[in-house]
């Protein structure tokens, strides 16, 4: 079934996010990759996705910095970093975080529940 | 405070513990500064600036809190967040309360304090509260999250508390 929704994937580990969104393509969704903090913010203020899955450890834009510059976007963060869960949960489009390695039936499942 | 609620934790995921009201504000500080990792406090006593005021003249460490406010907007004009906190409008809001508690299980939070059951049976009837714990509580079973539900001792709530401790793994009476 064909799903409309706009997903980026952004993940310093190329392999990653090809992973993640091959799965979400063959669930029906549109995806875009990025390699980097910096080229995900540029994709996905042209874009504008519907969702954003992005990697905690992203080595060249902050967190707060890359969650702010797209402040109208929600975003689901995968793994851990020094930041505290309390922190990050007080972003306001962070949805949540899928520890690594990403249970992908997890990403399913919290897509249906924010109905993307 | 007798109780090691760190040590009750480690061996169970949801713990009612039942507060004597003439120690509260010592109690709750007492169990906070027992916990290591990430808290969500969900207020429904005071307001996030009084509780973090109290807690940093304890010396704990806000850094690791998040604070869901339910108690703010009641009182004055209050945005939906701040640094360190979400507001919900009021404790009978359950649905709001239900998606707070969501978000912070949703971010992996190590414990989850509930602070109070007593607090919730202010502002709504009995069963709207039982089917709320009765949600909330099968929410974080399917998590790894922590939970710690306060109660305190009031006479006139005993039935709620019991049907409450249905719902944990542990009920516990602080002396």
């Amino acid at each position: 079934m064909k799903n409309k929704s706009l997903i980026l994937v952004v993940d310093e580990h190329g392999q990653n996010a090809t992973y993640i969104a091959n799965f979400l393509e063959n669930k029906g969704y549109k995806t875009l990759e990025a390699n980097s903090g910096k080229d995900g913010v540029k994709i996905a203020k042209e874009k504008k996705p519907n969702l954003i899955i992005a990697d905690l450890s992203l080595y060249d834009i902050e967190v707060f910095e890359f969650a702010k510059a797209l402040s109208e976007i929600k975003i689901l963060f995968m793994g851990k970093n020094h930041i505290s869960e309390a922190k990050i949960a007080n972003i306001k489009n962070s949805i949540g975080i899928i520890p690594k390695p990403v249970d992908i039936e997890k990403i399913l499942e919290i897509l249906k529940e924010e109905k993307i | 405070m007798k109780i090691n609620v760190k040590k009750e934790l480690d061996k169970n995921q949801i713990l009612l513990l039942k507060i004597p009201s003439a120690d509260y504000s010592k109690d709750i500080t007492d169990i906070v500064k027992q916990l290591d990792g990430s808290i969500g406090y969900v207020t429904l006593n005071k307001t996030f600036d009084s509780l973090k005021e109290e807690f940093k003249k304890k010396k704990i460490n806000t850094d690791n809190i998040l604070f869901i406010d339910a108690i703010s907007k009641t009182i004055k004009n209050a945005p939906e967040m701040a640094e360190g906190s979400f507001f919900v409008s009021s404790p009978a809001a359950l649905t709001e309360l239900s998606l707070a508690i969501d978000r912070l299980l949703r971010h992996n939070f190590k414990y989850i304090i509930f602070d109070s059951l007593t607090n919730l049976m202010i502002y709504e009837k009995r069963a709207p509260v039982s089917k709320f714990i009765s949600f909330i509580t099968n929410k974080i079973r399917q998590t790894k999250t922590k939970a710690v539900f306060y109660a305190l001792n009031i006479k006139e709530q005993d039935a709620l508390i019991e049907e409450a401790g249905m719902f944990a793994d542990k009920v516990e009476q602080i002396k």
